[in-house]
Parts: structure tokens; C-alpha cells; sequence
């Protein structure tokens, strides 16, 4: 595809688990395992799942933050998994993130005018009273005023703390920005203004975001496609619209199910699944889902589903799935 | 309605810090029934957990210290007892659950252990009777195979489970109240389903109150009777579910519900209360809501409203419920904008 | 901040020793020995009272014994001529805070075996131990961030070569390896050289367990999101460790530090008693310790012992209540009461 900002392929991360008295190699935690996706300029790709299921490792992955164990990323036609770390300090004008918790992602030691000033400085974008005019321009980009440059960290809210954080990203005028669960530590009043802080910035300044997050009603709200993982993959990709009205993957059906609904009229009927997620460093053979879904006791085909592992597969236009009865 | 089971009034909890009185809960009051699931809504700083710790008065002291009102439980005011009597009322007539599985069980005790603790102390049975009592608890909350699972330590089991060991742990001498903090916040969305079935079901079966703290208005409309919305200290509104969702009379209930994305929603703007919750050494003169508030009026900065009936029991906190029943004035968009 | 007072006052006595002390560091007088401390009297034998503060001469007797003479007065003066000198190795002057007109001689705390007078060797003494302690630290502290940092934030080889060092240090009890270390430089070195040694005995033993602990908190704040948003920035390792990563560690760093200043203290304390330390006629809180190790001299001279105890005691708690009190002034994080 032409519009392919980012392209990501088959990319893993294996964390090893060092066991004993000579950090033994016990075993390897497949914190992701094969998860493929374009990312198209100017879209918002929601990529969605519970705790430990990968996708705040593959944000990073991007970024080489975390260094991926195999698989490709390719932004705008380079391999980022190849770069030299030159190369890469390059790249970090064009990749950004913005990350979850915003009393941890603020150095409280910084004011906030040498925290944003910081990357200007790294990559000689500007300095001296240029530095500071940029600096006053980033703060009131996210909605605050030029005056909280003297400021230290731990002077602001959650949520101003988080409009900080963005602005840090968009010093270096990256064009695609990784988004870490940005607005889940923040209380709903003020979710809603950074949801529409993001909005308003993606337009302005025509930016592509990853929006992993594990609120489903968010991720509706901001997303054009949406991809949900599971243990460490991709089991449904789809244009937002479809995959909240026909979702196809068991998974992705009873997840949306379990979100309570705002609303006493509409008590859900619920696909309330048995058990926990397995442990990521013993993954259930054939498909990973097989143990919780409903579909495959369902059917009564737990033999192929514990077998064969389904692939990623175009069941409509532009909608995939890894379930064999999709 | 008969009497209450639990009734707090004028609840008052202030910390006394360095940086000044931090009024975390300050006028709080509400009543819950036999039976019923009463969630109290509210931010984080609005004082809905210091609430909780306050009726099984647990308040870190000091700083913290409960400085006025009453909390009536059948009849008799906690903040009167003795220690003693306190500690018999503790897990034996109000339990309570915690938002953190991870940290609210002890890592050096199996879960057993730790159900038989309760049982012992309070109903004076013997060991080989508790440990019978915590297999026949951690089955009715669907542990599978709990007569394994009772010797195992809490970091051997997920979060889904150490949640369920908490509730198996609170609800061992059946008490009459249950507070639930924040029960399913760390949880996942699957497990976070089968939590709430739980409680739901517990709830049913052991004709006990849920006293539901809780930010997430998701989690209020599917489980609660009644609400008790509070901001900044206090409780701005108090009704039943339908009425909190369909025909909220104050203007932050109706502005936290028109800032949440929900499923199945146009992919638009979404509506927002501006600024930010205030700080609990300093709140605003008058109504606590009014700088925030769009459609607050001259009377609203300077006198302080009381939470009262605007029609069948239902109360509210604001000078212009009538207004916003009425449909005069939008709660959400402000003063002029058709309502819709 | 008592302790800070008291830190000021000591440092300030020891830097300005000279002038303090009415007599050079090694002023011998063989007529003196052990002399006991001559009081300060404002009235004399019979009954008169006088402006300015004097002491009596005094007769040698057998064994050490004195008899007040108290026929003869010595009033104390001001600002007096005497042993000439150099005020922190620069400024030249002979002028000393107090003294008496000789042949009198003031001995405020006593005399010790050869006659010196106690006081001045005890602020002579205090240039060596109290700068012990900070230079030790200083060393010892720069080596222990430096490689802390580098092991925790590289990890891997390095980090396990530099852990296994530490780890061979610490295994080893204190007290043998400082005498052990203090066997590779020769025992008859100039007291310039013995000092250097002994700093760098000190610090040498010094830095492992700061620098496992610095290890462990660079560990934990290379996961920091500031730190993972300062690489994604393309921040290299040098700006990252030294910006973001160790200041985060300061407060910690400065308060471990003044803890352990005592402990360096009293390892140069331990060095002069066993008598491999600083050599007489040089003076050090532990070689003075070292004169006090007879039962004849405890007995019947016990300020021999006391000055300097006294003073090792004083310094040791400063340094705690200081660093207790820097503990707290430097938490940055002091709670502000309750949540939600």
C-alpha cells in the first residue's frame, strides 16, 4: 500500500525468564508473537486488549524504546529495526510518544521550560530566546499558558500534567505519535478534555496516531480502524464502525460485551468469559483463545481449535481475523 | 421505606496536614437499606473513599480525624463506640474490599489462613470448622477447586482471584453491609464482568447492602439501586438510578455523563466540564461547583446551596434544579441553548 | 537543625584552630605532665572579686600531682601574642583568642603525657578527623555514584563485574580490612602522607554499598517514563544518566552521605588508636584516644580520655540529627491526606 506511513511485520518481542544462581535461561515470555499492521497517514489506529497482552510492548517496540526480537517496522520506507544509532536519533523527530501515568513521565527535577526545551537543544532545532518562543508556542498548542515555563512538574494536575506530556512529544514536530494509554489514569471530566485536545492537534497538525488503550468506549471515540490483541497477537483489525457492529472473533465479542454500559435501561447481556488470560510464557497450543471461547465449546471443534492455530485473515474488505469460524 | 441500615449525616473527616485542613469529606450524608446497592460516584479527590474508611472509621489518624456528623448503623452511632465494639463490628457486621488485590491480602499467609482469621475471631470456631467454613466460601465465590486452592498463597493466583479471595474473606460471617471500594478498577474489562456478577449474585443470595465506590458510570448503571454522586466533599446528588441517568438535576452529574465516550456513539467532539477539581485546603466560596458550573448564577458564588428534595425524594445541590427539571436551562451547553 | 548548628561551630573551630588554641599544636612542657585542668575563678583566696577571669599557678608535686598555688594570679587575656602561624595554610598571624601571661599556662581541659595542653591538641585534632570524614565521603561517593550508575543503567557484563567487586568488599569485616589496607602503605610515613592514606583507606572501603544502592535506584528509574520519553527524545546515555537519572537519586545520596561521615570518623579514630594512623606529635581525636589506654591514666587523669570521647560523641550525633533532618527537608514527597 501507497499511504502506509508505518509498516509493521511479524514483529516479536521475547523477554527472557532468568532463573537460579547463573541467570539461567528458564523459558521466554512472548510478550508479542507475530503482530503485523499498517499504519496509514493521518489515521488513528486504536490497538486495544487487557493487561499483559502486548500492546503497550509493541508501542514501544516501534520506537525501539524496547528492542524488538525479530520482525520488521518500517516508517515511510525505512527499516527502523535496522537503523544505526545515528540513524535513529534522526528518526526520533518523526516518532513520538505520550505516555500513561503523568506523575511518573515528568522528570520532577526539570521546570517544565527546560523539560520542553530539551529536545530543541538535542536536535539543534532552536535555542537561546528562539528556544523559549517555541517553548511558550508549545504550551499554549496544548491549552496552557506560556507563564507555567517556570513551573516544576508536581504544580499540576493529572490532566495538565498530561497536556505537558504532549507537548514534550510535538517539540521535535514529529508526524507520528505513539499514544501509551494517555488519558487512562485521568479522571472522566478530564478525559474528555484530553480526547479532544488529541483531536484538535491531529487535525492542526495533521499527525497519525497509535492509540493503545484497554477502554473500548475511548478507542471507539478516536479511532478509524481498531485492532484488538490477545497474548501477544492481533485476532481482529478492522474499520472502527465494523468491528463495534459485527465484531467476528469471540474474543473481540464478549470484550465488547463486558464493557458496563452508562446506561440503567440497558443492562447488557453478557458473554461473561470463564477464567483468566494464560501466562504469556506458556501460551495454549493451536489457538490461544481456545481455552476461554465460547465458540469453540460451542461447535464442539475444541480439537481443531487446540491444534490449529488460525491465521490473521481478510474475511470482508479491510476486515481481519484469526478464528477459523469467522 | 423502613429504617435505614446504615445512615450517615453531616459526615465530617478533615486531614490536618502541613500545607493546611484538608477537608476530604465534609458534610456527607446519605442512607443505604437492607438489600439495596447504594454507589457513591464521584473523582478522585471528591472524598467517596475517605467516605468508606469513615464508616468503618479506619481514617488514618493522624492526619486524619473525623471531626462531626453521625453514622448510624441499626440504630446505634459507630463514632460512639468503644474500640472494642468497633472491632466486633468490623468484618462481622460491615465488611469491606479493597480496589488493590495485589496489596489488600498478605503474602506471607495462605488464602485460608486468612479467611479462617476472620472466622475464628468473630463466630469462636475452632480450626478444622473455619477451614471447612473458608473451602465452603471460596467455592460459593467460584473458585474452582477450593479444596487445593485454600492453601495457596495469594501471589500464586491471578488478580480475578485474589479479588474473589477478598470477597470470600468479607462475606465469611455474612454481614449485613459491604462496602465495596473501587472493587473492579484494577481489573480487566472480562474479569471486571465476572466480579460484578459476583457481587450481584452474593448479594441476592445473602440479602446484604452493597455500599458501591466507584468512578465509573458504566459500573453504576449496571449494579446500583440508588446513587450518591459527590463533589468535593460532598453529595451534590442523591436519587435513584433511572433518575441519576435519565433526569439528573445537577449540573455536574449532567456534565460527567455528557464527557463520556460510549459505545456506539457519533464519532464527534465530546462535551467537557472545564478546569479542573479544586483543591480540598481551598474550595470555592458559595457552591462548590460554581466555577465550573455553566450555568451558575450571581447567587451561586456567594451562598452555599443544601442538598434537598426537588420532587419524590430525589435531592440535589444546586439553586436551579427546578430549572434544569423543567428544562428551562440545559445543565450541560449553558445558559440560552435549546436543550437536546 | 540542632545538629546543623553544631556542625557549623565544630567546622568552624577546627578551620580556625590556631587562633582558638592559646598554644601551638606540640608546645611541650616537661614540668607539665598530666596537669590537671586550671578552673576559671572571678574571685581569689580571700574573698575579692575581680573584672577579668584568672587562673592560679601551680607546684609540681610526686607522681604527677599538683598543688594550687594560689599566691600567684594569671588573669586571662584577650587577643594575645603567641606561637606564630598560618591561618588555614595561608594567612600568617600570632595573635591567639586567650591566654595567660607565662610563666603561667592555661590548661582549660587539662594537660596530656608530655605536657600539651588537651584543648589545643583537641582543635588541632578535629582538622584531621573531621576532614576525614568529608573528604572520605567525597571520594568514596563520586566512585559509588559513578559506578552505580554506569551498572545499573548498562546492565549486563559490566554490571555483574562491578556488583562482584562490591560484593568481595563487603564480605569482608571493616575492621581487618583497614588494617589490612593500612599494611600496604609503610607505617613511618610524614603525618601529610599517613592522612592521604588513611582517605584513601577509607574511601576505598566506601563506596561499595553506596554504590549497590544507587545500582538499584538508577534500576528502577531507567523504567521512569520521563527516562523512556527522554530516549524516545534521542537523548544519548551521558545526558540521560546525568540529567535524569541521578539527579532523581540527590536527595538520597546527600543524606546516606552525611550519615556516613561518622563512620569514616571513627575508622580514622580506630587507625590512630591502634597507632598506625597519625603519628604523634600530630595531633587526631584517635591518637589522643590512644595516650588514654592505661588504667593509671583512666583512673587518675580521666580528661585524658573524656576530651576527646566527648568530642567523637558530639560529632557522630550532629552528623545523625543532621542527616535526619535533611531526610525530611528533602522528601519530596510530603502526602497531602487522603485519596478519592
Amino acid at each position: 500500500m501507497a499511504d502506509a506511513l508505518l509498516q509493521v511485520r511479524d514483529l516479536r518481542k521475547h523477554f527472557p525468564i532468568r532463573r537460579g544462581l547463573w541467570s539461567r535461561v528458564a523459558g521466554h515470555v512472548r510478550a508479542v508473537d507475530g503482530v503485523s499492521f499498517d499504519l496509514m497517514a493521518g489515521e488513528t489506529l486504536g490497538l486495544v486488549g487487557e493487561s499483559g497482552c502486548g500492546k503497550t510492548t509493541t508501542g514501544r517496540c516501534l520506537l525501539r524504546l524496547i528492542e524488538p526480537t525479530s520482525g520488521t517496522v518500517r516508517f515511510d520506507g525505512r527499516d527502523v529495526t535496522a537503523l544505526r544509532p545515528r540513524e535513529l536519533r534522526s528518526l526520533r523527530r518523526e516518532m513520538q510518544i505520550v505516555f500513561q501515568d503523568p506523575y511518573s513521565s515528568l522528570n520532577p527535577r526539570l521546570t517544565i521550560g527546560s523539560m520542553l526545551a530539551e529536545p530543541l537543544a538535542i536536535h539543534g532545532l532552536a535555542r537561546g530566546a528562539n528556544a523559549r518562543e517555541r517553548v511558550a508556542e508549545l504550551l499554549t498548542l496544548v491549552g496552557m499558558s506560556p507563564d507555567h515555563a517556570r513551573r516544576y512538574p508536581h504544580e499540576f494536575s493529572g490532566g495538565q500534567r498530561q497536556r505537558l506530556g504532549i507537548a514534550r512529544a510535538l517539540a521535535v514536530k514529529p508526524r507520528l505519535l505513539v499514544l501509551d494509554e494517555p488519558v487512562s489514569a485521568l479522571d472522566v471530566s478530564i478525559q474528555a478534555q484530553i480526547v479532544n485536545l488529541l483531536r484538535d492537534l491531529q487535525r492542526e497538525l495533521s499527525l497519525t496516531y497509535l492509540f493503545v488503550a484497554h477502554d473500548l468506549s475511548v478507542v471507539e471515540h478516536v479511532s478509524t480502524r481498531v485492532a484488538v490483541m490477545y497474548l501477544g497477537r492481533i485476532v481482529e483489525l478492522a474499520p472502527r464502525e465494523t468491528l463495534y457492529r459485527d465484531p467476528r472473533h469471540p474474543y473481540t465479542r464478549s470484550l465488547l460485551s463486558a464493557v458496563p454500559v452508562p446506561d440503567p435501561d440497558r443492562r447488557a447481556q453478557r458473554i461473561v468469559l470463564t477464567g483468566d488470560v494464560p501466562s504469556p510464557a506458556k501460551p495454549p497450543s493451536g489457538c490461544r483463545f481456545h481455552p476461554r471461547c465460547p465458540l469453540a465449546a460451542e461447535r464442539g471443534e475444541l480439537a481443531r481449535c487446540s491444534s490449529d492455530d488460525p491465521t490473521l485473515r481478510e474475511v470482508a474488505p479491510g476486515h481481519w481475523v484469526a478464528c477459523h469460524f469467522a | 421505606m423502613t429504617e435505614p441500615l446504615l445512615e450517615l449525616r453531616e459526615l465530617k473527616t478533615h486531614f490536618f496536614t502541613d500545607d493546611g485542613v484538608v477537608r476530604a469529606v465534609d458534610g456527607v450524608s446519605f442512607a443505604l437499606y437492607a438489600g439495596e446497592t447504594l454507589a457513591v460516584v464521584g473523582e478522585s479527590g471528591s472524598g467517596k473513599s475517605v467516605t468508606s474508611l469513615s464508616v468503618l472509621r479506619l481514617v488514618a489518624s493522624p492526619p486524619g480525624r473525623i471531626v462531626g456528623g453521625s453514622i448510624r448503623f441499626r440504630g446505634r452511632d459507630l463514632l460512639a463506640l468503644a474500640e472494642a465494639e468497633m472491632r466486633a463490628i468490623r468484618g462481622k457486621e460491615i465488611s469491606m474490599i479493597f480496589q488493590e488485590p495485589m496489596t489488600s491480602l498478605n503474602p506471607v499467609y495462605t488464602c485460608g489462613e486468612q479467611i479462617m482469621e476472620v472466622i475464628e475471631l468473630h463466630e469462636g470456631l475452632g480450626r478444622a470448622a473455619a477451614r471447612v467454613r473458608a473451602i465452603e466460601m471460596l467455592r460459593h465465590v467460584g473458585i474452582s477447586s477450593p479444596e487445593q486452592r485454600v492453601d495457596e498463597y495469594p501471589h500464586q493466583m491471578s488478580g480475578g482471584m485474589r479479588q474473589r479471595v477478598m470477597i470470600a474473606m468479607a462475606l465469611a460471617c455474612k454481614p449485613s453491609v459491604l462496602i465495596a471500594d473501587e472493587p473492579t478498577t484494577a481489573l480487566d474489562v472480562t474479569i471486571q464482568a465476572q466480579i460484578l456478577e459476583l457481587l450481584q449474585k452474593l448479594r441476592r443470595e445473602l440479602g446484604m447492602a452493597v455500599l458501591l465506590i466507584t468512578h465509573d458510570l458504566g459500573v453504576v448503571a449496571e449494579t446500583a439501586d440508588r446513587v450518591a454522586v459527590m463533589y468535593a466533599g460532598q453529595v451534590v446528588e442523591y436519587c435513584g438510578v433511572r433518575e441519576a441517568f435519565r433526569s439528573t438535576r445537577h449540573p455536574y452529574t449532567a456534565g460527567l455523563l455528557a464527557s463520556l465516550p460510549r459505545l456506539g456513539d457519533e464519532h464527534q467532539r465530546l462535551r467537557v466540564i472545564p478546569g479542573n477539581v479544586p483543591n480540598p485546603v481551598r474550595f470555592p466560596a458559595g457552591c462548590r461547583f460554581h466555577p465550573r458550573c455553566p450555568i451558575a448564577v450571581e447567587r451561586c458564588r456567594s451562598e452555599v446551596p443544601a442538598l434537598r428534595d426537588v420532587g419524590g425524594g430525589h435531592l440535589a445541590r444546586c439553586f436551579r434544579a427546578e430549572e434544569i427539571a423543567s428544562g428551562a436551562v440545559d445543565p450541560v451547553a449553558g445558559e440560552g441553548a435549546p436543550r437536546g | 537543625m540542632a545538629g546543623g548548628v553544631l556542625l557549623i561551630l565544630l567546622y568552624s573551630l577546627a578551620a580556625l584552630a590556631p587562633f582558638f588554641a592559646p598554644y601551638a599544636e606540640s608546645d611541650i612542657d616537661r614540668d607539665r605532665f598530666f596537669h590537671p585542668p586550671t578552673p576559671l575563678h572571678l574571685r581569689d583566696a580571700d574573698g575579692h572579686w575581680h573584672a577579668r577571669p584568672f587562673v592560679y599557678g601551680s607546684r609540681g608535686g610526686q607522681d604527677q600531682t599538683y598543688e594550687v598555688d594560689t599566691s600567684r594570679r594569671y588573669p586571662l587575656r584577650w587577643w594575645v601574642r603567641g606561637a606564630p602561624y598560618r591561618l588555614l595554610g595561608v594567612l600568617p598571624g600570632d595573635r591567639h583568642l586567650f591566654g595567660v601571661d607565662a610563666p603561667g599556662r592555661i590548661y582549660l581541659l587539662g594537660a596530656d603525657d608530655a605536657g600539651r595542653d588537651v584543648w589545643t591538641r583537641l582543635l588541632f585534632g578535629s582538622q584531621v578527623s573531621l576532614t576525614v570524614g568529608v573528604v572520605g565521603i567525597l571520594i568514596s561517593f563520586s566512585l559509588g555514584l559513578l559506578l552505580g550508575g554506569v551498572s545499573g543503567y548498562f546492565g549486563g557484563w559490566v554490571d555483574t563485574l562491578i556488583m562482584r567487586g562490591t560484593e568481595l568488599l563487603l564480605s569482608i569485616p571493616g575492621l581487618y580490612l583497614i588494617v589490612a589496607l593500612r599494611g600496604v602503605f609503610p607505617l613511618d610515613l610524614p603525618s601529610q602522607q599517613t592522612y592521604l592514606a588513611i582517605v584513601a583507606i577509607l574511601a576505598f572501603i566506601g563506596w561499595a554499598g553506596l554504590a549497590r544502592v544507587i545500582r538499584g535506584m538508577v534500576l528502577s528509574l531507567r523504567q521512569a517514563e520521563y527516562v523512556l520519553a527522554a530516549r524516545a527524545l534521542g537523548a544519548s546515555s551521558l545526558r540521560v544518566i546525568v540529567r535524569h537519572i541521578l539527579p532523581n537519586t540527590m536527595s538520597f545520596t546527600i543524606v546516606a552521605a552525611t550519615v556516613a561521615v561518622p563512620g569514616y570518623i571513627l575508622g580514622e579514630v580506630f587507625l590512630s588508636f591502634l597507632g598506625v594512623g597519625v603519628q604523634p606529635p600530630a595531633a587526631s581525636w584517635g591518637n589522643m584516644l590512644n595516650a588514654a589506654r592505661s588504667q593509671r591514666v583512666l583512673t587518675s587523669f580521666p580528661w585524658i580520655l573524656l576530651a576527646p570521647g566527648t568530642a567523637i560523641f558530639l560529632t557522630v550525633m550532629a552528623f545523625n540529627f543532621f542527616g535526619d533532618g535533611l531526610r525530611d527537608a528533602l522528601d519530596p514527597r510530603k502526602t497531602l491526606g487522603g485519596r478519592g
